[in-house]
């Protein structure tokens, strides 16, 4: 069942939904790939799609554009039915799939200017433009087939702005990349969003959405586990870090206080499932009881944490 | 519809697979009428019969005699409608859609096109212009060499029984052999959409034609409903057709027999029906089929 987020800011709500599905699956065989998942995606806004490999996101964002048929459900972008208006919608619409695809006995600018043609009132000037934004134009004339893979990448995205798209949807757009294209490309995303795009990133890598992204979907196996604002996901793995002397007497009276969800111990510290608003609250209640605190602090998470909570899984900065 | 047109000869123009298709073309005319430019001046063989027993006899010719040009314009045309053409064609068009499968491109690009239609279209258009091209340029080739060995070796200048009349039939000879290639063409893209790749094409484009006619061979010594299929194959409607051109007698037997194959009429309505269902079930299925990585 998928999770609809109701819970964002005031702001956000305020915004146009540029990108609806509605109760999109996608079955492979008796595999279920993409079950029953209801989004929305607002102008402006970078919204992170992140998951395992396998898990759904790819099948998502090709039913998002057409490249695979939908077994349910229907997906609305700019107002429009997909369906019913595959070339409106995708004339402002920039995307990469998957790991980069293009022909290799073209050079990067041959490329563009191909896809040009197919897309149709794109000048030569523009294809200078994308190429240089991503940093590649001095490579423009080289044969695809002798680029790097981060390289691919950013000719990729340079195809994916071709056409100035309202919405870009860029699925693991910095495989491949060494630090300074990710940084790159980190930093092209905001950049991107500033001039009043919507962007879809796809990522396994957490802390690259962490990163760039305001909203978050969180996919498992197909279904949304979460839908969050990036805000309010990290403050669920908020918790308070506290020592005290006696920390199973503590421990065993925290527990019995019904707004605190969760106390667990760990290296000599009580880590209370709490926000950090409520440390003042926590530390004046365990004083009224003569439970004395030495140290109190907030635990930041980050997404991993999270991730990791939602999921079950284990991660080392990436989701595999 | 027009921009994904010009975007696949963009395609195919920039291709060095095209020109080596090409060159392979024009490599395989100029030795074909090199050798037989060398044997033209040898000798001929008349029949005469004598005693009612028909003797052959070897003459030798004058080149003033022998009408060169006019024989390898006909013979190249016939061979664009045989094996040299229909291979050539073959794999230019299974490449042609094959290598959107094998390089992945067949994903961004349908983002890039209108609609699935559309791109299909479009690149069965673009094969088209581009078979119709190598045909041109062949003949082209042909009629060059024609040309400067009729020159160099003192050939007769003479195009048949009138220049007007010549360059007609040879116009419906290449028509006819482009109409011949047509089908295999279609098959070969049928089975490269299927099969997602430019081996498939090639290896069903080529070798339906091989397998067609040894069915052909073992059904032409079958009786009753059985002797009837090969009517209703491709190759032997195709040879009705190719019969039909200046470089046959315009004869065609059923091999084995001599049984007269299919009417002219017949052969076209299947090859025709043969295109139709080729271009129907490869569209089924590139229109529905998920574009998956």
């Amino acid at each position: 069942m998928a999770v609809q987020n109701n819970k964002d800011e005031s702001s956000n709500i305020q915004k146009e939904v540029i990108l609806r599905t509605t109760g999109l699956t996608k079955k492979f065989g008796k595999r279920t790939a993409v079950n029953n998942l209801n989004l929305e995606i607002r102008k402006g806004e970078v919204f992170g799609f992140l998951g395992p490999n396998g898990s759904g996101k790819s099948t998502t964002v090709s039913m998002i554009v057409g490249l695979i048929k939908p077994t349910a459900g229907s997906v609305n972008v700019f107002g429009m039915e997909m369906k019913d208006n595959y070339w409106p919608i995708m004339r402002k619409l920039g995307a990469t799939i998957e790991s980069p695809a293009f022909y290799p006995y073209l050079s990067g600018w041959d490329n563009l200017e191909l896809f040009s043609i197919a897309i149709g009132g794109i000048q030569p000037a523009k294809i200078k433009e994308v190429l240089e934004r991503v940093n590649l134009l001095d490579r423009a004339k080289d044969k695809y087939r002798q680029y790097s893979l981060g390289m691919k990448q950013r000719l990729a995205i340079a195809a994916a702005l071709l056409r100035d798209p309202e919405l870009i949807i860029l699925d693991e757009p910095t495989n491949g990349l060494d630090p300074a294209g990710y940084k790159e490309v980190r930093d092209l995303i905001p950049s991107l969003a500033n001039e009043n795009r919507t962007i879809i990133l796809c990522s396994h890598l957490l802390h690259e959405v962490e990163l760039v992204c305001d909203r978050v979907a969180i996919i498992k196996e197909g279904n949304v586990i979460a839908c969050e604002s990036m805000q309010m996901l990290l403050a669920k793995g908020q918790m308070l870090q506290i020592k005290v002397e006696n920390p199973q007497q503590a421990m065993a009276f925290l527990k019995s206080l019904s707004w605190i969800k969760n106390v667990t111990q760990a290296n000599g510290y009580l880590l209370v499932d709490a926000p950090k608003e409520d440390a003042q609250r926590i530390s004046k209640i365990l004083a009224e009881n003569n439970i004395f605190v030495s140290e109190l602090s907030a635990k930041s998470s980050d997404l991993e944490s999270v991730f990791l909570e939602l999921t079950g899984s284990e991660t080392n900065g990436k989701v595999n | 519809m027009a921009r994904l047109i010009r975007a696949e000869i963009y395609k195919l123009r920039k291709r060095s697979m095209t020109y080596i298709l090409l060159l392979i073309l024009i490599g395989l005319f100029a030795l074909i009428m090199s050798i037989t430019q060398a044997i033209a001046l040898g000798s001929t063989t008349t029949t005469t019969v004598i005693n009612g027993i028909p003797t052959t006899q070897s003459v030798p010719i004058l080149a003033a005699n022998v009408q060169f040009l006019q024989g390898a314009i006909t013979s190249s045309i016939a061979m664009l409608g045989g094996i040299i053409g229909v291979v050539l064609a073959v794999v230019l068009v299974a490449n042609g859609m094959g290598s959107e499968y094998g390089w992945n491109t067949i994903r961004p690009y349908l983002l890039c096109s209108e609609s699935r239609s559309k791109m299909f279209t479009s690149k069965l258009v673009a094969d088209v212009i581009f078979v119709v091209a190598g045909m041109i340029i062949g003949v082209i080739t042909v009629i060059l060499l024609g040309v400067l060995f009729t020159t160099i070796r003192g050939f007769s200048w003479s195009l048949g029984a009138g220049t007007l009349s010549f360059t007609g039939n040879q116009l419906l000879d290449f028509v006819r052999a482009f109409y011949v290639i047509l089908p295999y063409a279609l098959l070969a893209f049928l089975f490269t959409v299927l099969g997602k790749s430019t081996a498939a094409g090639i290896g069903f484009g080529i070798g339906a034609s091989v397998l067609e006619s040894i069915i052909t061979g073992l059904l032409s010594i079958a009786h009753g409903w059985l002797a009837k299929i090969p009517d209703y194959l491709l190759s032997p409607n195709i040879s009705k057709i190719t019969s039909l051109s200046g470089a046959s007698g315009g004869v065609t037997v059923r091999a084995g027999t001599n049984t007269p194959g299919p009417s002219s009429l017949h052969a076209f309505i299947v090859v025709a029906v043969y295109c139709v269902v080729f271009i129907a079930i490869s569209y089924t299925i590139f229109r529905r089929r998920d574009v998956t990585g």
